[in-house]
């Protein structure tokens, strides 16, 4: 009977995304059916367009780089207890900051440029995670709100900064007209990220030209691997988590809430600081005022369907990378209209996210009674 | 005379487990029926099956001669059972007349009909003689008349047969007391009562009939007058238990905790602690007996460096400790058993191996390279266990499934393997059923064996009465008698509790 | 935990899996394509693309207006015809116009100067395929290049407006809403002041930035509040280059009476009715025309790359005339047809920048 039990939480546990999605494109037909489409065409092509095709495969790989960063960053936060919803802001400043390394230093070879702006981008997160963990070891101000603030004012800052003071002004104006884009100057090269195509050809694989899958996914990879190791085998990792689970408990038994609280959340940062570089120094190459939003409250969708075990991140990070994919290819080959995608993806992710949740807690309460 | 609660072979099944195996039970009508039982022996699964949170797997249930299917707490409540429960389900910003018609309010068009409510709760008052201030707020009375409100409350709603789950473990002596006093004028009026405890010497005074449950059956029914202490106690744990502790003379050396004048404030401008000095030796186990709220907690936060807002001198064999961090008090030698285990002993989802080096796991002994060495941490929890004999599945289990007694045996284990020269336990005993109890008791003594001091904050008297070689009463943040523990009778240390000056029975 | 990391490794496997079957038919759909390509050239009906800017269709402005193009050329020539539109970061901009470029389309227009970078990009990719930008310039291409930048004269259209705008302020004190600050609408504004500064050189000018991003242009509630501050401040005539921001402008400006300049397309056209007597005019961006004139250049088999420019010589800027401003403008149209003569002569050099705008001020005095 207990083995039995065993089987049915373990398939569960398999199931519940699968579930989740499957609940959730149900729902989604209504909406696709709604707008005169073919659910079982939308999502067939959804599907082939992502996984029949070399590119889209290396696409949902880089999609999912930033997600695999920001995702790890929120979870530490959570191993705490705390809630980093300041990702956002962190991986904004810590991408201006590599930008800014990247592109005034020039002359240096790529074993030194391309670490500086690494670790640039790793400072300027820690940077603005210090400022609402020290309001709140210090101060008590509650640091969701002392993120959330963060996080405008590093938009704004940032705008600033790349609008008014660090604006590329080697751009000319052909004929005076048009417009320039509101951006840094290109970074050196030394100070890109290669892409993964030399080394996956090693293996036969031929990625097209137009695919910036790069070294950071293999690094977020690691990283995941690192964290896994951090959080559940050193004594900071077990501080972390104790705090996190009672802090009164922990405090009594000699450890320092507010010294692990601190170290945590810079370590978020630093993480954070991570999450725009993948596409700085893989793909645009310069940062503009355009540069992508929003990667810090997708990593928060993503660590929750994870449950925060850095192997689920990869996991999940993939699915939004594939979302992402997938809506691409509905768009363009089946004129889905981009109003309908925006509410497909928010759906299918509340979905997942409501219903994995559901499962695991039901889970839970198995794997409780199976204690007791 | 009438059978109100009739239970037949009743069985209750949980994944691994039998919480309740066949068991039988007739309750009768207009008596106080206590049930008694180790924890886990399945008392309150079979009260909860009375109030309709859970469902038998087999066996019949009868009240007052009818056969009942109890489906859900409403439908108890049909049935005129009543519930109350150990943690009190009351809202603290209500009044007392609030909290009671809370969920059963008498309507007037859509407007509660209050007077209407608060004329029935008079005459409910009146009638069992009920000391109750309806219109203060719940925060600011006392915990025996918070309790009062639960009663009351099921018996606004109809209740004929009231289930009181441990009412006594929050109480002072006097208060139990009254409890009493207000539970015989309820059987009076013929209500039903079941009590639920494990303090045999309470069940011993106010119940009729004792049941004792062990291991999930019903080992027996007892009348309370043809019984022992010493033999409902061997009716539960199944063995006889000693209960007098044997306690050999320690060799008393030097002072190894002292505190000197300790003075802190609490809210609202009154000091939680107002000059306590005491000294412990080597050898010796200093009991602290006083009416929650006076102080202990704050005392045990001050020596463990919690709270550093204090004047006054605290020393640890001779070094003065104020300003110290937790981590470094401890470090000089100072164990630590806090009253709150879920709270403050233990982190519950971790487990059980993670729970044995907390606080320590910084350790070099526990160390490998930067990693810790999981290795040593089980072989030294694994020690614990055999040691300690706690009954565990694995030590990899999470500690929130352990029984209260053996999360207890693991904070034990872990504060004492240290080799501590002061112990400081705060209530280390609270929740647990007598044979953790027992265990938890000799420790204590055989470390007073080996000479090490021990400052014991204990709401349970005659523990304390049993352990100490000398007793403090703590009131109002002052110690204001302290005695060797055959010098005084428990009403004379319950009047040092209530306030050496003020006239007994003022209890608030 | 154990399971988590099997769930984990069973998605990369999958995606792996995907990765090495992805691999073998790679090359074949493209092979069909050519074939199809080759056999049927005759037949095959000429595809245009239309990727928009963030904010898409439906801004009552520059979108639209590029969207009014592609239907008319639609209509005309019987084309097959898709639009799409980018998600909220924009940052899949370059995948879209490359999926339209994979999937046979023979012209592609990228709708805003954000499309610069990506547009070089993928038409370096496709050699065969032609593009089209709109108001951004690819550095270093000529007539036979695959792409068309079409670049827009926004300071002369914008300055007749100005000039309008001018002469029907009684107050003396004419505003101006921005998008987003840039040089685009920097020349927006400039050209329009120094219109209304060359016929009443003591009007009082207002200038303001609805913001410094991209959402600037679909932010109407902040336009609103701006176009209000302006109003209290005593301008009667206002003007905007704030793409779907510009709609709290005129509703501004009907609810307290005060006369509106639309952008880009005719916005009498879109506006509510209670809006409509207050329009005074629209500065006229055509944006359908650049578009309808690419596709019908490519059409003829005359499509060639490098800058194209759209001025009022050529009707690429210009002010609306329509049956709900045509008793409001009437009495100025002579002024204004007299001042695109002078600007079309070379007469008046209209400013386009700050630094042009000053010296230009100095000559008026």
């Amino acid at each position: 009977m207990k083995r039995d039990r065993n089987y049915k939480i373990l398939a569960l546990k398999i199931a519940a995304p699968v579930i989740a999605m499957i609940l959730a494109a149900l729902i989604s037909s209504l909406i696709i059916l709604a707008i005169d489409k073919n659910p079982l065409q939308v999502f067939y092509t959804m599907f082939k367009f992502s996984f029949s095709r070399l590119d889209s495969i290396a696409i949902i790989f880089f999609n999912a780089t930033p997600l695999i960063f920001s995702a790890l960053a929120v979870s530490i936060g959570f191993k705490m207890g705390l809630f980093n919803i300041g990702i956002e802001g962190q991986y904004l400043i810590g991408t201006f900051l590599a930008a800014l390394v990247g592109f005034s230093l020039k002359g240096l070879p790529a074993a030194i440029h391309l670490p500086l702006v690494i670790m640039a981008g790793i400072a300027g997160g820690m940077l603005w995670s210090f400022i609402p963990i020290f309001l709140k070891v210090k101060r008590g101000v509650h640091e969701v709100i002392s993120t959330i603030m963060l996080n405008y004012v590093a938009y704004s800052l940032i705008h600033y900064l790349i609008a008014d003071v660090f604006k590329d002004k080697q751009q000319s104006l052909v004929e005076g007209l048009g417009s320039v884009l509101v951006r840094t100057p290109k970074l050196a090269e030394s100070a890109l990220i290669p892409k993964m195509h030399g080394f996956l050809s090693i293996f036969g694989i031929q990625l097209p030209k137009h695919v910036y899958l790069n070294w950071f996914f293999p690094i977020g990879i690691l990283l995941a691997v690192g964290i896994y190791y951090l959080v559940s085998y050193t004594p900071f990792g077990y501080e972390l988590r104790a705090v996190g689970h009672n802090p009164e408990a922990s405090k009594i038994a000699g450890i320092k809430p507010d010294i692990v609280y601190l170290k945590g959340f810079l370590l978020s940062g630093a993480v954070a600081g991570l999450v725009g570089l993948s596409d700085l120094l893989g793909y645009f190459k310069y940062m503009d005022m355009d540069f992508p939003q929003g990667y810090g409250f997708d990593g928060i969708a993503v660590a929750l369907i994870a449950q925060n075990n850095p192997f689920g991140i990869i996991a999940s990070a993939m699915l939004f990378g594939f979302l992402k994919r997938g809506s691409e290819g509905i768009q363009a080959l089946l004129k889905v209209p981009m109003d309908t995608i925006v509410i497909l993806q928010s759906l299918m992710i509340i979905f997942i996210v409501v219903i994995t949740k559901i499962i695991n807690d039901y889970v839970k309460r198995l794997e409780k009674k199976e204690a007791a | 005379m009438e059978e109100a609660v009739v239970l037949k072979n009743i069985t209750k099944r949980f994944p691994g487990i039998v919480a309740n195996d066949r068991v039988n039970l007739q309750i009768q009508k207009g008596e106080i029926h206590a049930i008694v039982g180790e924890n886990g022996a399945g008392k309150s699964t079979l009260m909860k099956i009375l109030a309709g949170l859970y469902q038998p797997d087999e066996g019949e249930i009868y009240i007052f001669g009818k056969k009942e299917k109890i489906a859900s707490p409403n439908k108890a409540i049909e049935l005129k059972i009543g519930m109350v429960h150990q943690h009190f389900m009351l809202i603290d910003r209500f009044t007392v007349l609030e909290n009671i018609i809370l969920g059963a309010e008498k309507k007037k068009g859509i407007a509660i009909d209050k007077k209407t409510c608060r004329q029935t709760i008079k005459k409910l008052l009146d009638l069992y003689n009920f000391n109750l201030d309806l219109d203060a707020k719940l925060e600011d009375i006392s915990v025996g008349h918070a309790q009062r409100v639960e009663i009351i409350k099921v018996l606004y709603r109809g209740a004929d047969i009231l289930v009181l789950d441990e009412p006594t473990a929050v109480l002072a002596p006097q208060e139990v007391d009254e409890l009493f006093v207000n539970l015989r004028r309820l059987k009076e009026e013929g209500k039903t009562i079941i009590f639920i405890s494990h303090k045999l010497d309470e069940v011993l005074n106010i119940a009729d009939n004792i049941t004792v449950l062990r291991r999930g059956k019903a080992v027996g029914t007892v009348s309370a007058d043809s019984v022992t202490k010493e033999e409902l106690a061997k009716m539960m744990v199944g063995k006889p238990v000693l209960m007098k502790l044997d306690k050999a003379a320690a060799e008393k050396s030097d002072v190894k905790l002292s505190l000197h004048n300790i003075v802190m404030k609490g809210n609202g401008g009154k000091n939680s602690l107002n000059g306590v000095s005491l000294e412990v030796c080597g050898g010796e186990i200093y009991g602290i007996v006083g009416v929650e709220g006076n102080g202990q907690k704050e005392l045990a936060e001050a020596v463990i460096g919690l709270r550093q807002d204090y004047q006054g001198d605290i020393k640890v064999c001779g070094k003065p400790i104020h300003g110290l961090s937790i981590k470094q008090i401890r470090d000089s030698g100072v164990a630590f058993i806090p009253e709150d285990r879920h709270r403050q002993g233990l982190v519950l989802p971790m487990k059980v191996w993670e729970n044995s080096i907390l606080g320590f796991h910084r350790k070099d002994k526990f160390k490998k390279g930067m990693f810790i060495n999981i290795k040593k941490a089980e072989e030294f929890t694994l020690n614990n266990v055999k040691e300690f004999s706690i009954m565990i599945s694995s030590i990899h289990q999470e500690i929130e499934g352990l029984s209260g007694g053996n999360q207890q045996k693991v904070i034990l284990s872990r504060e004492l393997s240290q080799e501590p020269e002061v112990i400081l336990a705060a209530q280390p005993t609270r929740g647990l059923d007598i044979g953790a109890m027992e265990f938890v008791h000799r420790q204590l003594l055989q470390k007073r064996q080996e000479g090490k001091a021990i400052l014991l904050i204990s709401a349970d008297l005659e523990e304390v009465l049993s352990l100490s070689d000398r007793i403090g009463v703590i009131f109002d943040g002052e110690i204001v008698a302290e005695f060797a523990p055959e010098e005084k009778t428990l009403e004379d240390i319950g009047v040092y509790m209530l306030g050496a000056h003020r006239k007994a029975g003022e209890s608030a | 935990m154990k399971i988590r990391k099997l769930l984990a490794l069973s998605l990369v496997i999958l995606l792996v899996l995907g990765l090495t079957t992805g691999c073998g038919q790679k090359a074949e759909p493209k092979k069909d394509e050519k074939e199809q390509q080759e056999q049927k050239p005759e037949e095959k009906k000429i595809k245009v693309g239309l990727v928009y800017d963030i904010g898409g269709r439906g801004d009552l402005s520059f979108n639209d207006s590029a969207y009014a193009g592609l239907k008319r050329a639609e209509q005309e020539f019987g084309l097959e015809v898709t639009d799409l539109e980018p998600s909220s970061g924009g940052e899949d901009r370059e995948q879209l116009l490359r999926l339209l470029a994979e999937d046979g389309y023979d012209l592609i227009f990228g709708v805003g100067f954000m499309f610069t970078d990506h547009i070089a990009k993928v038409a370096e990719e496709f050699p065969d395929v032609k593009f089209g930008l709109i108001d951004g310039a690819v550095e270093d291409i000529d007539s036979s290049s695959n792409i068309s930048c079409l670049l827009f004269k926004e300071h002369e259209g914008s300055f007749l407006v100005g000039a309008a705008a001018a002469l029907k302020s009684k107050n003396g004190k004419v505003g101006f809403i921005g998008g987003m600050k840039s040089p685009l609408i920097e020349r927006f504004e400039y050209g329009y002041l120094a219109g209304a500064k060359y016929v009443n050189p003591d009007i009082e000018t207002f200038s303001d930035y609805v913001g410094t991003t991209g959402e600037a242009f679909k932010d109407p509630v902040k336009a609103k509040e701006l176009a209000l501050k302006q109003i209290k401040a005593g301008v009667d005539v206002i003007y905007h280059a704030s793409g779907a921001s510009g709609v709290g402008m005129l509703e501004a400006a009907a609810a307290n009476k005060v006369l509106a300049i639309g952008v880009d397309s005719d916005q009498s056209l879109t506006a509510t009715d209670e809006q409509k007597p207050y329009i005074l005019t629209s500065m006229l961006k055509r944006v359908d025309n650049s578009v309808y004139e690419t596709i019908k250049d490519l059409v003829e088999g005359r499509f060639e790359g490098g800058y194209r420019v759209f001025g009022l010589n050529d009707d690429g800027v210009g002010y609306a005339v329509n049956d709900f401003n045509k008793d409001l403008i009437s009495d100025i149209q002579p002024k204004l047809e007299e001042l695109k003569e002078k600007v079309v002569n070379g007469e008046i050099k209209v400013p386009a920048d700050k630094n042009e705008y000053e010296e230009f001020l100095k000559t008026l005095k």
